[in-house]
Formats: C-alpha cells, sequence, structure tokens
C-alpha cells in the first residue's frame, strides 16, 4: 500500500493562525449598518396561562423599534424532529420558566433591557410537574402537553404511548427471553441510576442576526451546528421556499450538541423581529440567558437489571430509561430513542429487553448534549459491570473482556458487529494506569483508587454532500455544508482533498458555513462529519479526477485509468515523465470542453427502519466508535472531594485523518467528562435555574486536570471498511465512559458507590459518614 | 447595564462631596470586578458612579514598629499579593490575598473594595479581623477609626455612613510567636466562591504549648464574616493538645449558622466543613512550632 | 452621556466618544473593530475578554471604558509584530493548542502576561495563572504544553 501524504499526519489546523491572531470571525463579530438588537421577555412561571401583556410602557421608551408578541408567531408547530411548539406561545399557554414570551427590539441593548423590564404580564399559574417518574404515570397530576397526540415528527413515526399522556417516546428492544435468561442465571443484580442535568458552556454563546434580502430572501447569520435543518423549518414556518432562505454561519466556539437546533430557539425569533422591524436584527444570549433557556443535557433515570452465570457471563439484562425532556420534545424525542444504544454497541447479550422513554415535565428545555444519551446510559451499565465483578470475585477488566462483543456477532439489535476495537483499548489503558497494581498512597486523608470503563457511541446515517471545483493554477477548492466549531472538520477534509490530487494542504482552499453555496449535509452531529463529510469530498475529490482524467487522456492520448494526479499533473503512471499540467489543461482542453471542473458526489449509508415492537434492524446505526478509560482519583475522606490525578483513553475511532485532533478531542472530552462527573449540575428549584453563571456552574478549570504527564489520550484504530481511508468519529465516545470510570474508581478508594451524579463532595461525604457509622456500630 | 453619570474626583474632599451630594443614587467604584456584575446583573442601578481610582495617595503598604501596618484602600490585591514585606509579617494577610479570584481580577481589584463589598466570603475580612484590624474612614463629619468587626452590619452593608469613604486599614503589631494561616475551601481548585473560608491566628508559648491568644474567624457561614468567640474562649490560655483542638473544632462548627437552602452547600455540609478546617489549622499552626 | 476617551491600543492612539457604562471590551471590539477581544460571560469568570493594559492581564469586560482613559493596552491583534508572530502565538499553533478558538485570544494574553512577569514557571505555576481561563475544548493540555515550550525557549 502506497503511503499516504497527508491522512494520517498531525498537521496544523488550517484555521489555527487565524485564530491565534484574532481574526478568525464568529458571529458577534461581524456588524451590519442600521442594526436592531432584540431581547427576550421570558417567562417567570413554570406553568401558566397568559391572561394579558401589556406593552405600553415598553413601546413609549425612545428607541423601540417594535415588540414582536404571540400573534405574531407563525400558526405552525415546528421543531427539530418533533413538531410540538410555536414559536411564541400563540395557545397562551407557558410551560416552564424561561420559556420565551415576546422579543423587543430596540437601538441599543441597554434600550432593549429597559424595555423588557416595562413589559407588564398577567398569568394564571397552573399547577407545574418536574418529576419525570411522576410524568410517566398513566395518570399524572399535570399534562404538559394535551394535545400530544396530534404532534408531528420529521424524522421517525412518532412513537408515544397512548395511556401515558407525558410520554412523547417509546423505544423498545426485544432480543431473547429475559424471563428465561434471568431463570437461568447463577446471580442477579438491580440497580437503579441517575444523571444530572448539565450545560454545555460552549465559550460562544448563542447568537443570531437575521435581515431580508433586497430580493426577499430571509437571511440569518448564526452560530449553529444544522443550518440546513434552519432552512427546512424557516421555509416551513414562513411559508417560504427553502431557496429562498439562506444560511451563514462563520466559525462557531463551541457546539457540543448545544447548537443543534437552533432554529427552533432564537433563530425564528430573530426572524420574527427583522421581519416585523423591517430592519437587521442581533438577537443574542447572554451567559445567564444560555444557562436558562439554552437546552441542557436531561436528566435519565435507569433502573438496570443483569442475570449472570457465576463465571461472569451475562444471560440477561433488563433496562428502562427515563428522559426529563422538560417542554421540548423536538431534540429530545431523538436523544430519547437514540440512548438505546448505549446498551447495544459493546456487549453480548443473549437475552435483552429495553423500554426507553421520553417524558415532558415543566422544565426548561433540553437536546443533544455531547453523546446523545449515550453517556447517560452507560453510567448505569458500566458500574453494574463493576458491581457484578465484585460480587462474583471476578476482575473488572476481565468481566468485561468476557462479555465483550466480537466480530460479526449480532449486537441485541441485529445489526452485524463491524471493526469492534474496544478489547485492544482496554488492554491498553489497563496497562498505562498499572491495573492490578494498587494506588501508591499518600498523606492521611486522601485515599487513592483505581476505575476502569468501557463505552461506544453510535453514528447515525445522514447523507452528506461535496462538491470540488478544480482551479487553474492547481487549487482544489471544497465546498462542504458541514461546521467548524473547533472539532477540526475543515482541517480533516483538507487533507482528504490534499491526499486525493496529492498536493501540499495549502494548496487546499475550503468554502464552508452558506447554504446558498455549500452542498447539503445536515451539518456535525452525531459524530458524523469526518465520515459521511469526509467521504463526500473523498467522492466528489474521484468525481472531479474523472473529469480531469477525461480531459488529461484525450490530450495524452493514453486512456484515463492509466492515468494518475499530483503536485497539479496529471501523469502516466507507468510512465511519469509522460504528463499535463492541470494549467495546461485549463489552456487547451477546458475551454473546449465547458470551462470548468467540478466534481460532486453524495455520500449515502442506507440503513434499516427498527421493528416498532423489536428494536431489530438489519443497519439501524452507521457505525460504532469504541472507547475505554481509566482513571485515578484521590479521594478526600474529610471534606468528600474527589479529585482525578492519572486518567487515559484508548479510542477506536477507526483510522485517524489528524492524530493530533484526534487526540485533543480526547483531552476536551476528559476535561468534560471529569465536570460532568464531578462538579456540574443545573439545580432546578420549581423550575427555576438556580446557578445560571460561571460561579455556581463550576466548569472545570486548569487545576481540575492532572498535570499533563498524568494525562495519555491514545488511539487504537481498527480501520472501518467504508470510512473515509478507514476513519470513524470520535468527538461524543471520548466522554462516554468517564462518569463511571471515576465512579468506579471513588469506590475503589473508599468503598462508596454513587449512583446519581454528580459525585460531589458533600453527596460522597454524606455517604463516607454513614459508612463510617455502620463500622463502628 | 442602566445608564449613569461617570465621576471621577481628583482628591477625597472632591469624593466625599460627591457622595454626600448624591447620597444612596451614588456608587463608589474602585477596580470594580464586583461593582460591575453587580450593575450588570441590574442588582444596582446607581445614577451616579464615582471612580476613586483616580486620587493619590492611597495605594501604599506601610509598617513601623510601634504602629503596625497602615493598608491604603486603593492598594490592589496584587500588590498585597507580591509584597516581600507582607509575607515576612503578616503571611496571613498575602494568603487570602493570593487565594483571592484570579490573576486578572486581583490586578485591579483593591483591599478597599473587598472590604467595602461586605461579602460574608471576603478573603481578605478574614484574614485582616482575625489581626484585629481596623479602618479608617473620611466623610463629611470628618475621620473615623472603626474597628473591622463593627464595618460589617450585613450583607453587602457596612457601618459607612453617606459620603464616607474608606481609605485605610491599621493593622496592630502582632504579639510576639503569632502565627496565622487562612484557607479557603473550594469545589474546584481556585476561582470559586468557597464553601466556607476560614482564618485561625495562634500566640502560643513555644516551650509548654500554651495558647496565649487565638483568633477564629469564619466566612460564608453568617450573613458577614464571624469570629467563633466561644471557641476562642475554649483554647485561650490552655495547652494545646489534640483534644482541645477538636473541642475546640466543634465549637466553633456550632457557632456557625449559614443560611439553609444555599445552592453551594447545605447547612450541615458547611458546619462540617469549619470543623474540618479549624482543626486543619490550629494543628499546621501548633506544627509550624516545631 | 458619552465622553471622550484617550486609549493607545496595540500602539496606536485613538480618540473614542463612547457610554461610561460600556465595558473596555466593548470598546475595544465596536469603536475599534478589535475583535479578537471575545465575550463569552461578561462577568469576569471565563477570561475570554483578558488584555493588557499597562501591562498587566486585565478582564476587559469588568472594565468601565472611562477607566481605560490614558491607559496602553493591548490586544491579540497588536502581538504579531511586522508579519512576525509572537512565540505564543507560534507555539499555540505548533502544539494544536487551539480548537473552537473563542477562548485563545484571552488564553494568549493571559500567558504573555505571566511569562513578562515570571519567564520561567514551573508547570503548577501556569496552571495557577490561567485557572482564570475557560476553555472547553482544548482541557487545557496542550494550552499548558504550548506556554511552557515558550517559557522553556526563552530561558
Amino acid at each position: 500500500m502506497t503511503e499516504l501524504s497527508a491522512i494520517g499526519k498531525g498537521i496544523p489546523r488550517i484555521d489555527a493562525l487565524e485564530k491565534v491572531t484574532g481574526k478568525a470571525r464568529f458571529t458577534s463579530d461581524f456588524k451590519m449598518s442600521g442594526m436592531l438588537y432584540g431581547m427576550i421577555v421570558k417567562s417567570r412561571y413554570p406553568h401558566a396561562r397568559i391572561l394579558r401583556i401589556e406593552t405600553t410602557r415598553a413601546q413609549r421608551v425612545p428607541g423601540v423599534r417594535t415588540i414582536v408578541l404571540p400573534d405574531d408567531a407563525p400558526d405552525k408547530r415546528f421543531g427539530y424532529g418533533l413538531c410540538d411548539m410555536f414559536a411564541l406561545p400563540r395557545d397562551g399557554i407557558i410551560r416552564c420558566v424561561g420559556q420565551p414570551i415576546a422579543v423587543v427590539v430596540a437601538d441599543t441593548m441597554e434600550i432593549t433591557e429597559e424595555a423588557v423590564d416595562l413589559v407588564n404580564i398577567d398569568y394564571k399559574e397552573l399547577p407545574a410537574i418536574f418529576d419525570a417518574e411522576e410524568a410517566l404515570s398513566e395518570k399524572p397530576p399535570v399534562i404538559v402537553h394535551p394535545d400530544l397526540r396530534q404532534y408531528v415528527s420529521l424524522i421517525f413515526p412518532f412513537s408515544f404511548e397512548p395511556d401515558l399522556p407525558n410520554c412523547f417516546q417509546h423505544f423498545r428492544i426485544r432480543h431473547g427471553d429475559v424471563k428465561k435468561g434471568f431463570e437461568q442465571s447463577d446471580f442477579i443484580l438491580e440497580n437503579r441510576y441517575s444523571t444530572a442535568r448539565v450545560s454545555h458552556c460552549s465559550l460562544e454563546p448563542r447568537v443570531v442576526d437575521a435581515w431580508v434580502e433586497s430580493d426577499g430572501t430571509l437571511s440569518i447569520r448564526t452560530s449553529a451546528q444544522t443550518p440546513t435543518s434552519t432552512q427546512m423549518n424557516f421555509a416551513t414556518l414562513f411559508g417560504v421556499s427553502p431557496t429562498k432562505v439562506r444560511v451563514f454561519v462563520p466559525y462557531v466556539g463551541g457546539g457540543f450538541g448545544s447548537k443543534i437546533g437552533n432554529d427552533t430557539m432564537l433563530e425564528p425569533l430573530a426572524m420574527m423581529a427583522a421581519i416585523k422591524s423591517k430592519r437587521p436584527v442581533r438577537l443574542s444570549h447572554s451567559r445567564t440567558e444560555e444557562f436558562v433557556g439554552g437546552r441542557h443535557r436531561a436528566d435519565v433515570i435507569t433502573y438496570i437489571k443483569d442475570g449472570v452465570k457465576r463465571d461472569g457471563t451475562l444471560v440477561a439484562r433488563e433496562m428502562k430509561a427515563i428522559l426529563n425532556a422538560g417542554i421540548k420534545g423536538d431534540v429530545a424525542h431523538i436523544v430519547a430513542r437514540n440512548m438505546a444504544f448505549g446498551s447495544v454497541g459493546t456487549y453480548r447479550i443473549p437475552n435483552f429487553k429495553w423500554d426507553g422513554f421520553g417524558v415532558y415535565t415543566n422544565s426548561p428545555p433540553t437536546g443533544a448534549f455531547r453523546g446523545f444519551g449515550t453517556p447517560e446510559v452507560t453510567w448505569a451499565i458500566e458500574q453494574q459491570m463493576d458491581m457484578l465483578a465484585e460480587k462474583l470475585g471476578i476482575d473488572p477488566v476481565e468481566i468485561r473482556r468476557k462479555n465483550l462483543l466480537r466480530e460479526g456477532d449480532r449486537d441485541v439489535c441485529g445489526q452485524p458487529t463491524v471493526a469492534f476495537g474496544v478489547g485492544n483499548c482496554l488492554d491498553r489503558v489497563a496497562e498505562w494506569i498499572g491495573w492490578g497494581e494498587k494506588p501508591v498512597q499518600v498523606e492521611g486523608h486522601w485515599k487513592k483508587g483505581k476505575g476502569i470503563a468501557v463505552g461506544n457511541k453510535y453514528t447515525v446515517s445522514i447523507p452528506a454532500s461535496a462538491t470540488v471545483k478544480v482551479h487553474s493554477d492547481g487549487t482544489v477548492e471544497v465546498r462542504h455544508g458541514s461546521i467548524e466549531m473547533g472539532q477540526g472538520i475543515n482541517t480533516v477534509i483538507t487533507q482528504i482533498a490534499a491526499e486525493e490530487f496529492g498536493i501540499p494542504v495549502n494548496c487546499v482552499k475550503i468554502v464552508h458555513g452558506d447554504t446558498a453555496v455549500c452542498p447539503q449535509d445536515h451539518g456535525p452531529v452525531s459524530s458524523r462529519s469526518t465520515f459521511f463529510t469526509g467521504n463526500a469530498v473523498r467522492l466528489a475529490c474521484q468525481d472531479a479526477k474523472t473529469r480531469l482524467f477525461d480531459m488529461a487522456s484525450s490530450k495524452l492520448g493514453i486512456s484515463a485509468d492509466r492515468l494518475g494526479i499530483s503536485d497539479g499533473e496529471i501523469f502516466v503512471t507507468s510512465e511519469p515523465g509522460k504528463s499535463i499540467s492541470i494549467g495546461d489543461l485549463f489552456i487547451h482542453e477546458i475551454p473546449l470542453k465547458g470551462s470548468e471542473v467540478i466534481g460532486t458526489a453524495s455520500f449515502v449509508i442506507p440503513t434499516v427502519p427498527a421493528d416498532a415492537q423489536t428494536g431489530q434492524s438489519e443497519r439501524i446505526v452507521a457505525y460504532y466508535g469504541h472507547f475505554a478509560h481509566a482513571v485515578e482519583v484521590a479521594v478526600n475522606v474529610l471534606t468528600g472531594a474527589v479529585k482525578v490525578v492519572r486518567i487515559t483513553a484508548a479510542a477506536d475511532m477507526g483510522k485517524p485523518v489528524n492524530p493530533e485532533l484526534a487526540q485533543g478531542q480526547m483531552e476536551g472530552g476528559f476535561l468534560m467528562g471529569i465536570g460532568t462527573s464531578i462538579y456540574e449540575q443545573i439545580i432546578l428549584k420549581n423550575g427555576v435555574v438556580a446557578n445560571p453563571n460561571f460561579i455556581d456552574y463550576k466548569i472545570p478549570t486548569t487545576l481540575e486536570m492532572p498535570p499533563n504527564d498524568n494525562v495519555k489520550a491514545m488511539i487504537h484504530p481498527v480501520p472501518h471498511p467504508e470510512g473515509p481511508f478507514g476513519a470513524k468519529g470520535l468527538g461524543e465516545g471520548v466522554i462516554v465512559p468517564i462518569a463511571p470510570a471515576i465512579a468506579n474508581a471513588v469506590y475503589n478508594a473508599v468503598g462508596v458507590r454513587i449512583r446519581d451524579l454528580p459525585i460531589s463532595a458533600e453527596k460522597l461525604l454524606k455517604q463516607l459518614k454513614k459508612n463510617g457509622q455502620k463500622e463502628k456500630d | 447595564m442602566r445608564p449613569f453619570q461617570y465621576l471621577s474626583p481628583g482628591n477625597l474632599s472632591e469624593a466625599i462631596s460627591l457622595l454626600a451630594k448624591y447620597r444612596e443614587e451614588a456608587k463608589v467604584i474602585a477596580g470594580g470586578t464586583d461593582l460591575v456584575v453587580q450593575m450588570r446583573r441590574g442588582v444596582i442601578k446607581p445614577k451616579f458612579v464615582v471612580d476613586i481610582t483616580g486620587i493619590p495617595g492611597l495605594d501604599y503598604i506601610r509598617y513601623d514598629d510601634t504602629q503596625g501596618l497602615r493598608i491604603g484602600a486603593l492598594t490592589t490585591i496584587r500588590v498585597l499579593e507580591k509584597s516581600a514585606d507582607l509575607w515576612q509579617r503578616y503571611p496571613i494577610i498575602s494568603q487570602a490575598a493570593c487565594k483571592l479570584g484570579s490573576a486578572a481580577i486581583r490586578n485591579v481589584a483593591t483591599v478597599g473594595g473587598n472590604l467595602c463589598n461586605a461579602m460574608p466570603i471576603a478573603d481578605t475580612a478574614q484574614a485582616l479581623l482575625a489581626l484585629s484590624a481596623k479602618v479608617r474612614t473620611l466623610g463629611p463629619e470628618g475621620e473615623r477609626v472603626v474597628p473591622l468587626e463593627d464595618f460589617f452590619t450585613g450583607v453587602g452593608k457596612t457601618s459607612l455612613k453617606i459620603g464616607e469613604l474608606l481609605v485605610e486599614i491599621q493593622v496592630p503589631v502582632p504579639l510576639p510567636n503569632t502565627r496565622g494561616l487562612y484557607l479557603k475551601h473550594l469545589t474546584r481548585g481556585s476561582i470559586d466562591l468557597p464553601i466556607v473560608n476560614v482564618a485561625v491566628l495562634v500566640t502560643l508559648e513555644p516551650e509548654d504549648k500554651v495558647c496565649k491568644d487565638i483568633k477564629i474567624v469564619l466566612g460564608s457561614v453568617a450573613s458577614t464574616p464571624i469570629r467563633a468567640r466561644k471557641a476562642e474562649e475554649i483554647m485561650r490560655g490552655k495547652r494545646i493538645d489534640d483534644a482541645l483542638i477538636h473541642r475546640t473544632a466543634q465549637v466553633a462548627s456550632d457557632e456557625a449558622h449559614p443560611r439553609p437552602g444555599s445552592i453551594r452547600a447545605s447547612v450541615e455540609y458547611k458546619r462540617e466543613m469549619v470543623k474540618v478546617f479549624t482543626r486543619q489549622l490550629i494543628q499546621e499552626i501548633v506544627s509550624q512550632y516545631n | 452621556m458619552k465622553q471622550w476617551l484617550r486609549l493607545r491600543v496595540n500602539g496606536e492612539d485613538y480618540e473614542v466618544f463612547t457610554e461610561p457604562w460600556k465595558s473596555l471590551a466593548d470598546v475595544l471590539r465596536d469603536e475599534l473593530n478589535l475583535t479578537g477581544v471575545k465575550i463569552a460571560c461578561n462577568e469576569g469568570q471565563c477570561g475570554s475578554c483578558t488584555v493588557l493594559i499597562d501591562g498587566q492581564s486585565v478582564k476587559s469586560c469588568l472594565v468601565l471604558a472611562p477607566k481605560a482613559n490614558g491607559k496602553e493596552i493591548l490586544t491579540i491583534e497588536g502581538l504579531a509584530k511586522d508579519g512576525k508572530l509572537h512565540p505564543l502565538q507560534e507555539a499555540f499553533i505548533k502544539h494544536f493548542a487551539v480548537q473552537c478558538g473563542f477562548c485563545t485570544p484571552g488564553f494568549i494574553l493571559a500567558a504573555k502576561g505571566l511569562l513578562d512577569e515570571n519567564p520561567d514557571p514551573t508547570e503548577e505555576e501556569v496552571r495557577e495563572w490561567l485557572a482564570g481561563n475557560l476553555c472547553r475544548c482544548t482541557g487545557y493540555v496542550k494550552i499548558i504544553e504550548a506556554v511552557l515550550a515558550v517559557a522553556k525557549g526563552k530561558s
């Protein structure tokens, strides 16, 4: 196999220079003349009927240009996925604290803020419901969406439960017979776990600039991950063709899923404001508004019952997961379905039963958060595995090895297992962390422990398209529809194109972030960009090359299949001296055949819809990535504080296009994993976010990561046959096993198992004292 | 942020007359690291912001063997942190200073501002209270010197009268054989607002380990920083041993009365941390004498 | 009521007419078009707005505009000289210390503030100093690596 020139190389990011010089522009760095500033009037109650909205005093403030009211909202329910909300509450019902009711637009932010305070709303408070299990009952005290039955889903057949009025999603997997399986088991273990609501805290808060172009095109510039979804939703909402909607997305300052489905949040409000005021309008979130209305990761309750043989073999597993979506089902109804796959992609389980529910409550909306349900479910599974190991006297690494799927096995959904590298990943992290050696203990009140966990992350199949244009100077221009939000997709695409054409990376130009110019892609979701966008780019390159070869073949008098390309030259592979430069082709051949060289391609992986009753499908996801993590923690037995002192992960994400970027994703994932395991929690008090700022919602700083020498990100790739040059994705998988690895390490250190995230100091200390009490008694 | 008129007096009397004139409608700004956040959140909406950082002569650290320490109110936390003199003579102040926020905050935040903001968590307040500091204020009716203990009257409230400015902090010469430690218990490693913060100052006869004097100051467990007086009583005048330290810490914990319903930590946890850290600090101080 | 400010930014003198309730970050971004100064929290917690004022690192979102009068300010745009990148900028590129890039200018300036005062910090000191800057993408690993690489290069 020939040596690759660009793939597999850690070349510097192509946008790094712009970013270190401050030249890289994000949405709020653009200025539009005549721009107005909008601010949302938000609900104060978790559940209420709006009786009256009084805006006279607000409108009288000099500089206020317009106020967008619920009646201005299109009379259509819409959503990213499940269409369950109006853009503003036309139905007069408020369902959560912070829900947008109106938008005030004025010349400056100061005027807007003043006017927002003068909008007077009379409410009739209604009883509210916050607890997911209470909401999931057959006769809940509050029904959040009484019209649920009439809602439409754009993505799946809408699968709610007729007997459960707050349930908008029920996904099932049935494989084998769990009842029989439990009867055959030597030991059964049953537990309940829960994860906390957390916030993405992307450094760039959401912002949208909206305007109507002179030709009537509804245009926005936005910090978003899914611009084509915006196009579709705007088309529906505003009754225009999608081609009359243009979405610009410059660099995005962090997504992590928070900006999936922006089109159901700020974007339509900004557009309505621009239409009503007839001026460009900027609508942005302050950091507080990001915390309140920015869509959190939903808390998930997982019940898990395992049956094993004495030798540690899993015989049966039954799981029930309940996702507390808050008021919006739109992204959540996908998370509530797909979280199942966290329980599918890793272990061989002869008898398996899964029921996953998505339920409405009067809490702020939730959405996509790095991992899309898989970390929440893995939190339960990977602690179970450790507990089973302890009960049976088996090493935790061994019990996992014993139960892993093998290449070719069908998983519990019926999909064949392909490119499955977690076994090797497990070996590598076990070795690095020194599994089997007790941690070196230090001074009295810090106790150390080690923990391990594995996980997977599926990628759904959403097609991507790409266009490649070859210029006369040999530059290759790639147009793709993904979004650069830090994950490095532009660099990866550059490397793929450079490899295909045999050119240096600085001869590749990337065009991105404009729906009028870029092909359909849907955007960076589900860790799909390298695989789908990358493959589309690769195929588009090949399409462009075919056209070049056709033209060169007539010029050189050699059949196209005997030609190769490198460094701007098309040459005969058996006689490299016989060649023609792209420049010459442009002079001599291309004007005769048509003046451009453009290649286009789409990349599609057909999947099979899951059976509604059993979740079975020959191919339900495009692929799985696999991950193993190991951590060493120190627990302070006087304060309950947990510190991660060593952390490692090995990722099977196929063959990385850029190993440095992959490593960077893993290190960032460590940090987000540590944060969401130990420090982070959105605290809700009667539906109000009580900690909507960086002071009280604590994301990790430099001091929460172990010293650099104690952090190790490893890649153990198993090339995927369908990935571009064997690559898969890893953006989300890197966070999946961290929380249970830490919980397992804490247990190893002090004998306390925390089943409800976060593993906070106070929670841990309480448990430590209880245990201490038990020892004394 | 609401519109306001920005005033920058060039001397103390100008500042005082502005404050006396605009009364409750005016707010003093020094470094601004607390004030700007509160203004932006709409917690306070002053019509006049009086910037005193243009006033010369309020930025100093002076020491002499009889008067003790004098710190100008506009001295930045960073200057306190970097003062080698202070590390040598009053290390507990330096410890508190270097724990305040992050370096970029300490570069502009002032010790006067930290005190006048009067949050029960204020780092410098704990250390200065343990040292029995006083504050000198200047107002339309002249100068006052007030013990720092009497300066804090509630969350965000001080005994400053209308038109008064805090201009100087005065710290007496400590007794010989006095050592102190300041500790801030945080959720994360650094920039958090603390769960509890504790300052302990011990004067110990090294030969017989008798505690001549002790000050225990607790932050974040009441509406102002408080002295754990009952705990101090337990230890004062006695020979320090482990059992005494444990008892003292327990009493200090009982004296803490944190507000229930705080999202940062429960009452029980805060009390437990007071106990843990009071004990730890006393033990550490005692071991320093060996 | 707007008032005049005189500032020296990245070696150039400016006169800006602005309201006193604007922050220095607002002025730099909106009046002087120095959009490399980022606002991510506007409460002085995340450090994305870090600039150097008279050589000291400061969170510019907490500085009311009039307080910057007469000061010398350095933003990310002023770091490279005659097209030559500052060693920190080069190191951030070389060591992959950049992902989404939103926190990057703040980190680079905060790091410059550190190295100007303490040219040879330990890893611990670098972490302590940079604890006032938040990043959600990188895990800080490569940021610390880049800063230490520059420090070692100097010493």
